[in-house]
């Protein structure tokens, strides 16, 4: 049809200058369907650029139709893709009494592509509990290999505990109809989340943490030998009550996709995916769309069918985008990383997680020492380095930025001191009044340790220094993997409400070592304390291996 | 705050409360209405599934048929449209477009004893079951309009709108199926989108 249109319509007269000006502004705005429209640089033509922002509106009017037209044409009773038309009358009520003595049915929690999710309470055991109805489409053979697919996989995510996973309880079956019984998390899933946020997005720092946290809990269940191959933001649930992330739905989408369809959500899914089978890769892609998703609001390739999302994925992220304008420069990296379309090209899972965890934790401590007053310099870090017997002092420099990231809204960041693996180092901190002092690192992989004192020091203890006393840490070696370290110091006028205990989730077994993943308490410690009572300095060690060249 | 009344913006909640009624020239003019939107949603249901082969009218034609089927009193009971407003029924005539089509792809690529099945499934299409949906879904009934408005711009015109925002298309490959220059269909581009605005007014 278009052929014949080309060759009956007559055709457009030429453009004007004004009109070239216009249809090359608006075919760049057209290829976003983010809601911030840019601004025409053009301050010597209002007029034109009030013309160019009326049809920038149209632009982005259309881009709206066009979602919506693709959501009701494709989304079916509630939410995903339309199920096989079989599946559509297996559903269960409050009415149902289904499992008595063990569950009872409380209300209906949503519905998805392959069956409805219920509350229950568990009568047994003082909790609640998801009760996930399977209905997967197709002939009666295929959908038994499905259903035993999954139950393999459920079987074994039942003997399988992870902090950042939803746990499999139960698998149960009733007639024909299977049911799933999941640990019920309250929130919500981070979709909802985003979607009540009156941004529309969660900050850089929270979306990272629980990438970083589900992350860990894919990884586990990898080394169960099962495949997620659908994460995206609907997938991760929400405690409420203590602010972390929870991936579910694992394997569900892979066994019970229909063979003609792809399993998976395609705004989150790596270009791959759509013809070849399931890979890790796959995952890193999907966690890195969902990062950029709970950080911009939108999916990062927002098309709205499979040919015009692969094609964009392929062409990858525009440079700069303007959506990755309040994130850090090195978490758009990671994330512009997981997204290459070569998925030889992606960091393996480990690395990604490991990666994004550390960058958060390194802009954690960074946003750390903005919270201490300017203009106070009562905290003084310093860094020597063991040379021919003798400490010398090493100079720090400030870090060379990138030219965008003079318009991100993000930590600034903190003095570097170049080094080497196999460097000798001393730590020198004096603070010029008397209080509390702690000292911790950041290595290259995130994990903080707290080099000073052995232990935190309890509510009500005698301050640990004087006004003026010089720290003295020495023999600190630098080892491998080389990277990005930080080192900061808190000195505080009370000790900060934080215990030993609850910074060690990572040096087990002995608990010798004060050391965590996850630095959020240390912050949140800090910056209970008033302004006045605490200073924050932060030192990055950059150390190269001992092959990189540094003098 | 109190709740702002429901926008009618292309007078589709009167044609369906109308229609509820029974009354059934406004049935005739709200079907009239639909089928430019219709048609979108059959394309774009077709444009993600490449290489059907499948006729767009016929399509547009049996969704009419099967959304006159089970709406109103005549309908049977139980698979009635039981909403009451335009979100409801777009999303409900959605659902429609997506079974017609996945259907006509699974006949068009399954073999005759599966082509069987699914006629036998039939039965199992349950018209009635209706998702939850915005009670104001502005976005919705105005992608109506955009989808009768696009019908009165120059067909060449309409078909780089169509290929570009509804179809996904980006400009180097709208230019290679009309066998004009990316330049060309930016200017086209912008020309459609002045017409368009012109017809609509201030777009929402």
């Amino acid at each position: 049809m278009s052929n014949l249109v080309a060759a009956i319509e007559p055709a457009e007269a030429p453009a004007t200058p004004d009109e070239e000006r216009l249809a090359d502004y608006l075919a760049a705005v057209s290829n976003t369907s983010s809601k911030s429209i840019v601004d025409p640089p053009w301050t010597d033509r209002p007029d034109l650029r009030d013309r160019a922002l009326k049809l920038a509106q149209s632009v982005h009017a259309l881009h709206r139709c066009a979602s919506s037209l693709f959501e009701k044409a494709t989304v079916t009773f509630g939410g995903e893709s339309p199920p096989d038309a079989s599946s559509l009358s297996k559903s269960i009520s409050l009415n149902d009494d289904l499992f008595p003595g063990e569950f009872r049915i409380l209300k209906k929690l949503g519905r998805g592509a392959f069956g409805e999710v219920w509350l229950a309470d568990d009568l047994q055991l003082p909790r609640q509990v998801a009760i996930k109805t399977l209905a997967p489409g197709g002939d009666a053979d295929k959908v038994a290999k499905q259903l035993a697919a999954l139950r393999r996989d459920a079987r074994m995510l039942t003997q399988f505990r992870h902090p950042h996973v939803v746990q499999v309880l139960l698998w149960k079956q009733r007639g024909s109809d299977h049911f799933l019984i999941l640990e019920y998390v309250d929130g919500g899933s981070l979709d909802d989340r985003i979607r009540q946020e009156p941004s529309g997005r969660l900050d850089w720092a929270t979306a990272a943490r629980y990438i970083a946290d589900v992350g860990d809990g894919l990884l586990a269940v990898h080394k169960q030998g099962i495949v997620h191959r659908d994460i995206k933001p609907a997938n991760i649930l929400w405690d409420k009550k203590r602010d972390e992330a929870l991936l579910t739905d694992f394997g569900i989408a892979t066994n019970l996709a229909n063979a003609a369809d792809y399993a998976g959500t395609p705004n989150f899914m790596a270009p791959e995916a759509f013809d070849t089978p399931a890979s890790t890769a796959q995952d890193v892609y999907s966690l890195a769309a969902t990062l950029f998703c709970l950080t911009t609001g939108e999916a990062p390739f927002p098309g709205t069918d499979w040919t015009a999302i692969r094609s964009q994925s392929r062409a990858g992220l525009p440079q700069p985008d303007a959506r990755c304008e309040g994130m850090p420069e090195p978490i758009e990296r990671l994330i512009r990383s997981g997204l290459n379309a070569d998925p030889e090209m992606r960091p393996s899972l480990t690395l990604f997680v490991s990666s994004v965890r550390a960058e958060l934790n390194r802009l954690m401590a960074d946003s750390m020492s903005t919270i201490s007053p300017s203009t106070t310099k009562g905290l003084r870090l310093a860094v020597s380095r063991l040379v021919s017997g003798r400490y010398e002092a090493v100079t720090s420099v400030i870090p060379k930025t990138v030219p965008t990231r003079d318009i991100k809204r993000v930590p600034k960041p903190a003095p570097s001191v170049p080094l080497r693996t196999g460097d000798t180092i001393a730590v020198e901190v004096v603070a010029d009044r008397t209080g509390y002092l702690v000292v911790f690192n950041i290595g290259p992989t995130g994990n903080l340790d707290l080099l000073h004192p052995e232990m935190m020091p309890p509510a009500g203890s005698s301050p640990n220094v004087q006004a003026g006393e010089r720290l003295w840490i020495d023999g600190l070696v630098i080892s491998e993997p080389a990277g990005r370290e930080r080192l900061f110091a808190v000195w505080s006028a009370k000790a900060l409400a934080l215990a030993s205990e609850e910074l060690r989730d990572v040096a087990e077994p002995p608990k010798a070592v004060v050391a965590t993943r996850d630095i959020r308490r240390v912050q949140q410690a800090v910056s209970q304390m008033p302004a006045t009572d605490r200073l924050v300095e932060v030192i990055e060690l950059d150390h190269e291996d001992s092959a990189g060249g540094l003098s | 705050m109190a709740n702002s009344p429901p926008t009618d913006l292309y007078d589709l909640r009167r044609l369906l409360q109308a229609a509820l009624a029974d009354d059934r020239s406004a049935w005739n003019d709200l079907l009239t209405k639909l089928r430019p939107y219709l048609a979108l949603l059959v394309r774009r249901r077709l444009a993600s599934n490449a290489s059907t082969g499948l006729g767009e009218s016929s399509l547009v034609q049996e969704t009419l048929l099967k959304i006159d089927q089970h709406f109103g009193s005549k309908a049977p009971e139980g698979t009635r449209f039981r909403g009451k407003e335009p979100p409801a029924f777009l999303n409900w005539i959605g659902q429609i477009v997506a079974r017609v089509v996945a259907n006509a792809i699974r006949d068009a690529h399954a073999p005759p004893r599966d082509r069987r099945r699914e006629d036998e499934n039939q039965g199992d299409f349950d018209f009635a079951a209706l998702p939850e949906v915005d009670s104001n879904d502005e976005v919705g009934e105005m992608s109506v309009r955009v989808a009768a408005e696009l019908e009165h711009l120059s067909e060449g015109r309409r078909i780089v709108l169509q290929h570009r925002y509804f179809e996904q298309l980006s400009f180097e490959e709208i230019a290679k199926i009309l066998g004009k220059q990316p330049g060309a269909i930016r200017v086209t581009h912008l020309r459609a989108l002045a017409d368009l605005r012109e017809r609509m007014g201030d777009l929402p």
